[in-house]
């Protein structure tokens, strides 16, 4: 691991930023101003916002991790799953009581060498989870694990490995959140999710950093052969936000789906967005990005779909919208397809439109006040996303777009 | 993606195209010979996706004859850019911003101005294809087309392939534009185009091509402009097209709508790029795109690639794209009722093209065109 490290950020001083990145985020990440050692005092709350005052050993799941800075004070497997082979732990932890496994895995969907961040990520790394399902093991109950920055000017680099065998299913929940006033933190997270034939793994991320956190994340899922991935990607918080999940469908069969949700509000810019690679006959994608873009927020949305030689009868529909505030704002939309297979079909839509003022009215002269109306509208615009959510966090986005919309747009 | 834009050292072909040429055209084109240099070299850093193929038509044939003015009646009339004693109204404000926009820029060699006086209805179509090709295909030809206010006039044109063309279609006129390109060409496309709309202007492009090459289209629209564009592309076994089309709205209450239809044979590909931009403070914008491609068979190629480029709230602006094969459907419904699989195909096909060409472009042409299918 020490070589794979030193490699890795040889790699990282040998590359220069992409000429896209560099619009956002500016120069070269130096990795020197940061430093990795933060505290390590137990949150009261499991919920990324903090206000879901769930104790960690009431929180009604099969498995719980807590990575707070580069440590993880709390981690709990139930027994149950335990029993059945089901290993859910830190990544140190991994590396230490299950090396054979890591090391196989580790590194096989994401090359170090893909960009910068991966380069950096893949040096520096102290925390991530490591999920193994065997095969025909089927967690009924979500694994979660929380992130939290505590403290100023720390990096925590996150890398984490989900392994689900043949027919295994699971679902992993991913919630991150600091709290305000982290000055220039940053997190850098790279995740690889392996679905082997058969399996099912529905991969939820809740991203509500606190408003000076940059946070640039590589996050890819293989699925083989009939298997199926779901990623659901919200990013809420944050200053400057890079995350776009990509599914690999390398097996015949295979089918994969992304759901992104994406608020941008005042001096935040979020690039998010979606990619499907269609490798083999009969795979089935789809990616749904929404962008809630508000006064003074910028947003970006990079979703492409991939359909390579020998991909027949692929079909993958992608759809890009965003919902402005009047007084906003910038927004692009840079979708792009390629297709390289006769028989695959691809369909793509987007729409960037505002508040409209009739959906508005028509509230208003029912009794409901602008901001609730508003609240309304946005909610019924990430209605794909929240349906994707655990009660408890669907409650959480309703209660945070409130105070977000406070001002957005006077009839 | 391999890079076919001449090499910024072998531009000095270029030159003696200069000789005889105005001052004012001479420093623009030093001009451009500078930004191109920048441009390659950016270009050759990234991946290069607009292919060009400029290299192969280097040989510099230097056309230094004025051409006659010519009348179009009611006081249209086409004459050379030498003539004219204001240059500077013709030489155009924008800095190129791509390759192919400065190169063009650099190899023009002949500069004519049609006008089209204010207020003027031009009752038949003004086909540029004959006034303004003289037998030549427009290569390395720069067009300036004037239109006056509240002027209508319809232009058709069928094989300039390689032009760099400005159009400036003033307040309130209105140009419809049809290019009927259906015959199948040799030489590649080159053409840069770029439309000025004024307030209230309205313009309509539609266009069948059947050739490889590279087209760019550039819209500004003012305030309460409207641009409408239904292009077909049909390509045949190996050709290469790419499309860029770009809508900046610069005035409030503009819209724009396009469609695009191409239909792809088995090893060709056709690129398809659209960027749709809506300046800062510029309201109640209405823009949509929509790309449909048609994969004929194994080893067709589309990339597409729609952008919008945002900069305020109050505006409504959509794409679409669709890509792929026929609807087995649609065949199995033709096929039960007795029609022949080819003729299944050609009746889908026909009834794609002329759900965008309506009744603009004639149905022998179409019909000329899908006939290598």
């Amino acid at each position: 691991m020490t070589a794979l490290r030193l490699d890795a950020f040889a790699a990282y001083e040998r590359m220069s930023m992409p000429a896209w990145c560099r619009t956002i985020l500016g120069k070269k990440f130096d990795p020197a101003r940061l430093h990795q050692r933060g505290t390590a005092e137990i949150p009261d709350s499991i919920c990324a916002f903090g206000a879901c005052a769930t104790p960690p050993e009431e929180c009604p799941a099969a498995g719980i991790l807590m990575h707070q800075d580069s440590q993880t004070p709390y981690a709990r497997l139930q027994k149950e799953w335990q029993e059945q082979g089901v290993i859910f732990t830190d990544m140190a932890s991994a590396l230490q009581n299950h090396p054979e496994l890591v090391k196989r895995y580790l590194g096989s969907v994401v090359n170090y060498e893909e960009n910068v961040f991966t380069a950096l990520t893949a040096a520096a790394w102290r925390v991530g989870s490591f999920i193994y399902v065997p095969a025909n093991v089927q967690l009924a109950m979500p694994l979660q694990a929380y992130y939290r920055i505590a403290s100023q000017l720390f990096g925590q680099f996150e890398r984490t490995l989900i392994v689900a065998e043949q027919g295994s299913s699971l679902c992993y929940l991913e919630g991150c959140g600091s709290s305000e006033g982290m000055g220039g933190a940053a997190h850098y997270g790279m995740v690889e999710v392996i679905a082997q034939s058969r399996a099912q793994v529905r991969f939820i991320t809740m991203q509500h950093w606190g408003f000076d956190v940059v946070s640039c994340a590589t996050k890819r899922a293989v699925a083989h052969e009939n298997a199926k991935v779901v990623w659901v990607d919200g990013t809420f918080g944050g200053k400057v936000t890079l995350k776009y999940p990509t599914i690999e469908l390398k097996g015949a069969g295979a089918c994969g789906q992304i759901i992104s949700s994406t608020v941008a509000m005042q001096g935040q810019h979020h690039d998010t967005g979606g990619n499907i690679m269609c490798q083999a006959p009969d795979t089935r994608g789809s990616i749904d990005a929404k962008t809630l873009c508000m006064p003074q927020g910028k947003s970006g949305s990079r979703s492409k779909v991939i359909i390579e030689p020998g991909a027949a009868r692929a079909h993958v529909t992608m759809r890009c919208d965003a919902l402005l505030a009047h007084d906003a704002v910038f927004m692009a939309a840079l979708p792009s397809i390629e297709v390289n297979e006769g028989s695959a079909s691809v369909a793509h839509e987007a729409q960037i439109a505002s508040f409209e003022d009739e959906q508005l009215f028509y509230c208003q002269s029912r009794g409901i006040a602008a901001e609730s109306a508003q609240t309304l509208m946005a909610l019924g615009f990430l209605d794909a996303f929240v349906q994707e959510l655990p009660a408890e966090y669907a409650v959480e986005v309703a209660r945070m777009l409130m105070p977000a919309m406070k001002g957005v747009h006077a009839v | 993606m391999n890079c076919c834009w001449p090499h910024p050292d072998d531009l000095v072909c270029y030159q003696d195209a200069m000789l005889g040429m105005p001052e004012i055209f001479i420093k623009q084109r030093l001009r451009a010979c500078e930004q191109y240099k920048q441009l390659w070299s950016q270009m050759t850093e990234k991946k290069c996706w607009c292919q060009g193929t400029l290299v192969s038509r280097q040989e510099s044939t230097c056309v230094q004859n004025i051409v006659p003015a010519r009348d179009l009646g009611q006081g249209a009339c086409v004459y050379d850019v030498r003539d004219v004693s204001d240059k500077k109204v013709f030489c155009g404000e924008h800095a190129p911003k791509n390759v192919q926009h400065a190169l063009l820029e650099i190899c023009w060699q002949r500069c004519r101005v049609v006008s089209i006086p204010s207020r003027v209805i031009m009752h038949s179509p003004i086909d540029l294809s004959v006034i303004l090709a003289d037998g030549s295909d427009g290569l390395r030809e720069k067009i300036i087309i004037d239109v006056g206010a509240h002027a209508r006039v319809t232009f058709r044109e069928s094989k300039l392939v390689g032009v760099f063309m400005r159009v400036c279609i003033k307040q309130g006129a209105q140009v419809t534009w049809m290019t009927d390109a259906s015959k199948k060409m040799h030489e590649p496309v080159l053409r840069y185009e770029h439309y000025d709309c004024y307030a209230r202007a309205i313009f309509k492009g539609v266009s069948l091509r059947q050739a490889h090459g590279a087209r760019w289209q550039q819209y500004c629209l003012n305030a309460d402009a409207r641009v409408t564009v239904r292009d077909v592309y049909v390509s045949t076994l190996s050709q290469s097209q790419s499309v860029a089309i770009t809508h900046e709205h610069k005035g409030a209450r503009s819209n724009a709508d396009t469609h695009v239809l191409s239909i792809v044979a088995p090893g060709a590909q056709m690129r398809c790029a659209s960027d749709s931009m809506v300046a800062r403070g510029v309201k109640n914008v209405q823009s949509m795109v929509q790309h449909k491609a048609m994969l004929m068979g194994d080893g067709a190629r589309v990339v597409v690639r729609p952008s919008l480029t945002i900069n305020q709230g109050e505006v409504v602006c959509t794409h679409g794209a669709a890509v792929g094969g026929f609807d087995e459907e649609h065949l199995w419904y033709l096929s039960s009722r007795g029609l022949a699989h080819n003729a299944a195909r050609m009746m889908l096909l026909r009834g794609a093209v002329h759900s965008l060409l309506t009744e603009d472009i004639a149905d022998a042409s179409i019909d000329d065109c899908l006939g290598n299918y």
